[in-house]
């Protein structure tokens, strides 16, 4: 077993094989060895943690990816998404964001993909001005900016 | 007084007063005016609140590559003119979204561009050079392009040619292949034979501001005809003529020839086209990509030069028999079946729809690692049973081409066989694969395995020693028998000692007119999903994936 320290000072402990799906973890256990110490994750709060873990058991036992392999990097742009992990993901977006900043933090890749998937299929036919109300940002460009980047792109908007 | 004569009227029945009337009135415009100054304050502090929730939203704390990776997901590829909008609305969002596209390159590397008309394409090559990519691709498509042969060359054109130029000689496209940004994949998609021979013509003379020219550097060249071709003119043999002259070093050539019927009137026509691609052009090539379903040798004549090759895909087309002139006959008897198609450094092969003489079993490759074997068979889901001799093609193939001991990946794809085949074909394959994937095979698995475990209990050995994943897809489920499968299935790898995974689908298939066809469906998921889980780990550690999918094709539904 594994013992994790969350930043909000909970501790879990966890079966090798299910956190192991964590490049992260794995390489901090293959570099330490065993130990009885807890790995401390401070970027990493107890309920996301929580969530982070269903995915790593619902995952156990399934082969790791190979840690060279980026999808992005072989151009597979599909936003096909898994059922289960589409319920998995069916979360407030506090949670999203938090889950994709740890699955990055705790090096999941395939985690992290399904995330960023996810927030792209939130985005997709949105126009900028919807997509800033979805996710409560703020519009910090000036008319003039807006226009510049507009014109960059003329060749395509003049047609 | 006033007041408490109007709390007795608020809290009674009584009809008001003249006098109290006009204080009522009075009371509720100061009611009112009190209502939209709170309103007023409520709007300020919802857009506060806004503002305070966007401050402490987790988004604001994804560091930019993330975002970047969101954006890329989110944008489309490859970018064209009518969707370059979609990026331009991420880029809109905020400084930092814009930032986040910006700095990443394969955002704005792959490029689509279908000219209809000359002009105000110029600020496409200014605008690509802005994006630092290390690696880009241009897809170039030259639609419905007036240009045939006939009407540049005969005395009275087309009458409904306006007289514009090739679409794949557009001026834009020649300064992005000369001064443009280096890019690493073309594709030219031209309409007719003749657009390609006024391309490479107009290459040959293009001179660039500096050397090499962004043409020179290309590393992936792809020649994608549509299906719908004007007529191929046959070249001269002389190697002066030739079509693919003063092409660029490329190490990836993929060449997507139309389909015969659509530019030759006669298929024996193709005889006479000598594609005349330069031999010291196929040399330099690692990966050499064909779809040619042509008359005569053009394949073999391709593929003899190309030493170097490690990848090779050939796709025919479900051209079912192909026939050769006298000339190519001796050709394929002295160069090609004596003593071989050397091939020494080819890895991969995948030949999709061979017919049944073909390149196939002449390759000699003694370092192939990957074969891929896609038929391409009539989809019948009758009780077809064809005259493939696939284990006999198989095993004489591993002995010519001297790959027995390198080959580690095999699939097989898209085939109507009897039990006896198929078992023979899994005795056949060498025992140092660790990868078999039988995709879309009609043929009664339950009796091969049943006969396999049998033998096995009888003490023979064990079936593929080596094995680390047995893909099986796309099984029929038909009358009987497949159903029964995942039992000897099941048994057959209890009895291995080497740890595999199994992957295996059904495909069912529903005429969507009938009834409740898609609650059909649905309950035939559940129930594979259900096997799955029964099926469980196996005794030697090995472990069974069910892939649950519905697809649609041609009217039809299937569930994988």
């Amino acid at each position: 077993m594994v013992l994790l320290l969350t930043s909000d000072n909970e501790m879990f402990s966890v079966a090798e094989d299910v956190i192991k799906r964590s490049a992260y973890i794995k390489n901090m256990l293959e570099d330490v060895g065993e130990s009885d110490l807890p790995i401390p994750l401070p970027n990493v709060e107890s309920n996301v943690l929580v969530k982070i873990l269903e995915y790593c058991e619902h995952y156990r036992g399934e082969p790791l990816p190979a840690s060279d392999v980026d999808p992005a990097e072989i151009g597979d742009r599909s936003l096909d998404i898994a059922d289960w992990d589409q319920k998995y993901m069916a979360v407030d977006q506090e949670m999203l964001f938090e889950i994709i900043l740890a699955a990055n933090y705790l090096d999941i890749k395939s985690l992290l993909d399904v995330g960023c998937k996810t927030v792209a299929k939130m985005m997709k036919g949105k126009s900028s001005e919807e997509i800033r109300t979805l996710f409560n940002i703020a519009n910090d460009f000036t008319p003039e900016e807006e226009a510049q980047i507009r014109k960059e792109n003329a060749w395509a908007e003049c047609r | 007084m006033a007041s408490q004569d109007i709390s007795t009227i608020l809290s009674t029945n009584n009809v008001p007063t003249e006098t109290q009337l006009a204080t009522l009135e009075l009371h509720k415009s100061n009611i009112a005016y009190e209502q939209s100054l709170l309103r007023s304050k409520l709007q300020a502090l919802e857009a506060k609140m806004e503002q305070y929730r966007g401050a402490t939203s987790p988004i604001r704390r994804l560091p930019l590559e993330l975002i970047g990776e969101i954006l890329y997901y989110a944008s489309p590829s490859p970018l064209s003119e009518s969707n370059l909008v979609d990026l331009e609305n991420l880029c809109l969002v905020c400084k930092s979204w814009n930032q986040a596209a910006r700095s990443m390159p394969k955002l704005w590397s792959s490029l689509n561009i279908a000219p209809l008309k000359s002009e105000s394409f110029e600020l496409v090559v200014p605008w690509w050079k802005r994006f630092n990519s290390s690696s880009r691709s241009l897809t170039w498509d030259g639609p419905d392009c007036r240009c045939s042969w006939e009407n540049q060359n005969q005395e009275e054109p087309d009458e409904e040619w306006d007289g514009e130029p090739c679409r794949c000689i557009h001026p834009v496209l020649l300064e992005l292949l000369k001064d443009g940004p280096r890019i690493d994949d073309f594709t030219l998609m031209p309409d007719s034979h003749q657009c390609l021979v006024n391309f490479l013509d107009a290459m040959k003379r293009a001179q660039g501001t500096s050397s090499p020219r962004t043409w020179d550097t290309i590393k992936t060249l792809t020649f994608d005809f549509r299906d719908e071709n004007g007529p191929w003119r046959a070249s001269p043999d002389a190697p002066s003529n030739t079509d693919f002259l003063h092409l660029p070093p490329a190490t990836t050539l993929r060449l997507f020839l139309p389909p015969s019927e659509s530019v030759f009137d006669a298929s024996y026509e193709a005889y006479d086209v000598s594609l005349n691609i330069p031999p010291e052009f196929l040399r330099g090539l690692k990966s050499f990509e064909m779809r040619c379903d042509w008359d005569g040798i053009h394949v073999f004549k391709a593929l003899k030069d190309c030493v170097e090759v490690e990848s090779v895909y050939i796709n025919y087309c479900q051209t079912t028999e192909f026939t050769f002139p006298a000339r190519d006959v001796a050709f394929l008897n002295n160069e090609v079946v004596k003593s071989g198609l050397i091939l020494p450094k080819m890895k991969k092969l995948h030949i999709r729809a061979h017919p049944g003489h073909t390149v196939w079993r002449f390759i000699v490759s003694p370092v192939l690692t990957h074969l891929d074997l896609d038929y391409n068979a009539p989809n019948h889901w009758g009780d077809l049973r064809t005259e493939w001799k696939v284990s006999t093609d198989l095993t004489r193939y591993m002995q010519l081409a001297n790959c027995r001991d390198t080959l580690r990946v095999v699939c097989l794809r898209n085939l109507t066989i009897s039990e006896d085949e198929l078992k023979a074909i899994l005795l056949a394959l060498p025992p140092g694969l660790t990868h078999l994937t039988l995709d879309n095979i009609n043929a009664k698995y339950w009796l091969v395995f049943s006969a396999l475990q049998f033998n096995f209990a009888m003490g023979d050995e064990v079936l593929l020693p080596n094995l680390e994943v047995w893909e099986l897809l796309r099984i029929r489920e038909d009358m009987w028998g497949s159903r029964m499968i995942m039992w000897p299935l099941s048994m057959v790898m209890e009895m291995r000692k080497k740890k595999c995974e199994v992957r295996v689908s059904f495909q069912t298939s529903l005429d969507p007119e009938v009834p409740h066809a898609k609650e059909l469906l649905e309950e035939y998921m559940y129930e594979r999903e259900a096997e799955g889980i029964q099926l469980g780990p196996g005794g030697s550690g090995s472990f069974f994936t069910l892939l649950p999918r519905v697809y649609q094709e041609k009217g039809w539904l299937h569930l994988l």
